[in-house]
């Protein structure tokens, strides 16, 4: 095995490991706090990268900066989902919670294939083809900008659970939403919040894949399913294990793709999946519930 | 006396928590042991573990069975029950969507080949624990009395050695208790072995031979109910330290 | 009382419909449109047995489909196995498979269930891709057309194809209400109640979801089978896509999750609603039958979770309120 080959195949699996880091820990937040698994969170990772374009014509080149217009909106977006569909069906059982945001997803999707087609649109600017080259090893800016957006964004919102009042109150409501409520809590708010924050996060994770992935309806559809094996990896309603894990599975999936074959890079998820339910179902940091 | 089920140093901790610290106790063949002690001493813990709801850390679960005494520490609920230990749960749990019969039906498949045989078994068992004119009743429209039957005698109806009742007495009024107290006799006098534990001490000292009491997960007293409410520990445990019976002089 | 004799009734009164009903009208798209609502129904069924009965929502069963669409189609393809056995076959690998996922995924609570049959399908999926040399890959098998072969289920008119769905179809609901009334339908009903309670009176929650899987995956699998001789034609994105999972969990949700004709009447009403808007549409706008499912189940959820059919009382099902129901999948308590 050629090391310098395995060395960038490494570096390629980190930098897209860090978006699915990101993705991943906006899904697990949802989890852990309202004890719901987020069904739609692609198809609003897909929304991100729709809005991201969609601004990126009225201001062309780098689309970065879009950010401080993306995440406010999609925090509103997701928040007003909440508001207007899930609050109304909260404690009523987690049968429920899936074929609701199933539905949202499916509508969603569908939505965007009606509005935009099934064209595969993308944005256009210096980054797309843009590289670092150091030494032996080339690193896309692209995803390299990625990587470090997403990780920076894991940290803040690691601070904010942490450290902040809000963000405490948030854990609490993960733990026991009872419980929080006698302490006060306005559990109700706190769901909103969580939620509206989970889905800013997969609008920011579509807002920083648009410049290296085509966006088109079902882009979120992969991504989704490979969070949902990220989160049971590190652990469901775990942040720091939502982190490590999306950035084992970019590994993962980096040297499968260079090693055995392209076409089942994504299987090696699916099989790592499988096997973490025989041996280790609550994740290797494991977490039942709460972040 | 041979003993129906007995521990041998039995352990469970939940982070870090002692719930039961090196249990050593014996139920007897045929007879109602009390289980009694303060909040959090243990006492659910102690159903919870031995009806396989919780694994044990460590420790022996024994029961008598046709083959002699079989350990029975760790198994899952459903072949906990199929050994003959029926329980019953602080909260009572009903199917509530279904009516008496069929709560009692399940119960009752346990050890029936067929669903006519297991129906007509359960009526028989509804019959017996008073609850006939409830049959066809929701579970959830049941008053509470009724509710409460309804536990003991799904309980009963899986064909039980061993029936492990968590304070099924909670929030009845008197005259329910004493009726509550008739059926609890006349399951035992069926020859079913029957771990009570409750908080109405009155409850307990009517109905049991025999009483252990437990504090912070280890057995603090062993006897008649009498010499049981009449130990210092127990009343120690129970009034918090420094409490001391009457007349006698400070130590 | 007459409500009631009324309602017993009704099956009867629609097999005799349907059996009756090719005579006077035996157009071939209209026989179309029927075997497919039949061949809907008939999986909504085998998915119901799962996702209803035992609480444990798959949107994974796709991958049983296409497990016995590939199984029949490949027996055929390599030994000229007629559909008859190869169905069989097909059910009895995807009750493998089942037995898979079902294994790890029954010992534990919570959403594990679901999030894994949506991987496992994804793994069916890119393996038919993979495997080209068995599977024919992206490009799929086909059954070619070599004349009226009943044993191959081969038929010039679409007539035959009628019966057999309906034949299936009525199959499988005898076999559901039999289900319901059985011991495991019982135990079923008491794990949705609250699973603590009926492991306490002795009931193996973990073998009889794990029962109910198999049931499941082996009508599916059999619908798979049908399928592929009657299109003639099957590839991994059409039979394997989670857009089809996800559309065989609709199907039942907006009928009726947990009831017996649930799926009857979700798949009549989708299979319609998807010609319809077809019909208007055209496909160029694909996505729109997809959007009106999504805002049904929507609008389900939020406002009908037993599903349309509670607006009829038929195919009441004892216990539980299906997934209105707290206990499904609940979270691990402990």
């Amino acid at each position: 095995m050629d090391g310098t080959s395995f060395m960038q195949s490494i570096i390629n699996g980190l930098m897209i490991g860090g978006v699915y880091a990101l993705f991943a820990v906006g899904l697990t937040i949802i989890f852990g706090v309202m004890d719901i698994v987020n069904f739609a969170h692609g198809e609003f990772l897909m929304l991100g990268m729709y809005l991201t374009w969609a601004l990126s014509r009225f201001f062309p080149g780098v689309p970065y900066w879009l950010i401080i217009i993306v995440a406010p909106i999609m925090y509103v977006i997701g928040y007003f989902v909440y508001k207007l569909s899930v609050a109304k069906i909260i404690g009523k059982g987690h049968g429920l919670y899936i074929l609701l945001t199933l539905g949202i997803g499916v509508i969603l999707q569908n939505g965007a294939l009606l509005l935009f087609s099934s064209d595969y649109r993308s944005i256009n600017s210096v980054i797309k083809s843009a590289a670092i080259n150091y030494g032996h090893f080339t690193i896309p800016t692209g995803r390299l900008i990625a990587f470090i957006m997403a990780i920076v964004c894991v940290i803040i919102l690691n601070f904010f659970l942490n450290r902040t009042n809000l963000g405490r109150a948030m854990r609490a409501t993960g733990e026991k939403s009872e419980v929080a409520k006698l302490l006060g809590i306005n559990t109700e708010k706190t769901f909103a919040i969580a939620f509206g924050l989970g889905i800013m996060l997969a609008g920011i994770s579509g807002l920083l894949l648009s410049p290296i992935f085509y966006t088109y309806p079902r882009v979120g559809v992969l991504f989704q399913t490979t969070a949902f094996v990220v989160v049971v990896l590190g652990g469901m309603g775990n942040v720091v294990g939502a982190l490590i894990g999306g950035l084992i599975i970019g590994v993962m999936e980096a040297l499968t793709g260079a090693y055995i074959s392209l076409d089942l890079s994504i299987l090696s998820t699916f099989v790592i999946f499988l096997l973490l339910l025989f041996f280790r179902p609550y994740g290797l940091f494991g977490k039942a519930r709460g972040i | 006396m041979t003993s129906i089920l007995e521990t041998r140093s039995l352990n469970k901790s939940f982070g870090g928590v002692h719930a039961l610290a090196d249990l050593d106790i014996k139920i007897y063949q045929g007879e109602i042991l009390g289980l009694i002690g303060p909040n959090g001493s243990g006492k659910s813990t102690f159903v919870n573990v031995i009806s396989g709801f919780h694994k044990p850390d460590n420790g022996e679960i024994s029961l008598l069975t046709d083959t002699g005494m079989k350990n029975i520490g760790g198994k899952i609920p459903a072949d906990v029950a199929s050994y003959g230990i029926a329980r019953t749960f602080q909260s009572s749990k009903p199917f509530l969507n279904m009516t008496v019969l069929e709560n009692v039906t399940i119960a009752a498949m346990l050890r029936e080949s067929t669903v006519p045989r297991s129906k007509a078994k359960a009526a028989e068992m509804i019959e017996f624990a008073g609850l006939g004119s409830f049959k066809n009743t929701l579970a959830k429209s049941l008053p509470i009395e009724q509710r409460k039957r309804l536990d003991l005698c799904r309980g009963l109806a899986i064909d039980p050695k061993l029936l492990l009742l968590d304070e099924v007495m909670a929030g009845l009024n008197p005259r329910e208790m004493e009726s509550g107290m008739e059926l609890i006799s006349k399951i035992n006098q069926r020859g079913i072995a029957i771990l009570f534990i409750e908080h109405i001490v009155k409850a307990v000292v009517a109905l049991c031979s025999r009483v252990i009491v437990l504090n912070q997960g280890s057995l603090l007293a062993e006897g008649t109910p009498k010499e049981v409410m009449n130990d210092d520990h127990v009343i120690e445990a129970y009034l918090g330290e420094g409490f001391q019976k009457r007349g006698e002089p400070n130590a | 009382m007459k409500n009631l004799n009324i309602s017993k009734a009704l099956p009867g009164i629609f097999l005799v419909i349907a059996l009756i009903f090719p005579i006077f009208i035996h157009h071939d798209y209209v026989m179309h449109i029927s075997w497919m609502i039949f061949l809907f129904a008939a999986m909504g069924v085998g998915w119901n047995l799962i996702g209803g009965y035992a609480g444990q929502l798959s949107l994974g069963h796709a991958a049983f489909f296409a497990v016995g669409a590939y199984t029949s189609a490949l027996l055929y393809a390599n030994f000229h196995l007629t559909p008859l056995i190869g169905g069989l076959a097909g059910g009895i690998v995807a009750m493998v498979f089942a037995l898979l996922i079902g294994y790890p995924c029954f010992r534990l609570r919570g959403p594990f269930f679901t999030l894994s049959t949506i991987a496992f399908a994804e793994i069916v999926r890119i393996l038919l891709l993979h495997f080209t040399g068995f599977t024919g890959g992206a490009l799929g098998v086909t059954i070619p057309f070599t004349g009226e072969r009943p044993l191959y289920l081969q038929f010039y008119s679409q007539v035959p194809y009628y019966y057999i769905a309906l034949a299936i179809l009525a199959a499988v609901l005898v076999f559901a209400f039999l289900f319901e009334r059985s011991k495991t339908g019982y135990y079923l009903a008491a794990i949705r109640e609250d699973q603590d309670a009926a492991e306490s009176l002795g009931v193996k929650s973990y073998r009889v979801k794990l029962i109910s899987l198999l049931c499941s995956a082996f009508i599916v699998a059999l619908c798979g089978a049908f399928f592929a001789f009657v299109s003639g034609y099957i590839d991994p994105d059409g039979v394997c896509s989670i857009d089809f999972s996800t559309e065989i969990a609709v199907i039942v949700i907006i009928g009726g999750i947990g009831k017996l004709w649930g799926p009857v009447l979700g798949a009549a009403l989708i299979i319609f609603l998807t010609e319809a808007t077809n019909a208007y549409l055209g496909s160029l706008k694909g996505g729109a039958g997809m959007l009106l499912y999504g805002i049904l189940l929507v609008v389900v959820v939020l406002t009908k979770p037993e599903g349309i059919i509670s607006f009829f009382n038929i195919g009441k099902s004892k216990g539980g309120e299906s997934i209105d129901d707290k206990h499904i999948g609940n979270a691990v308590t402990e």
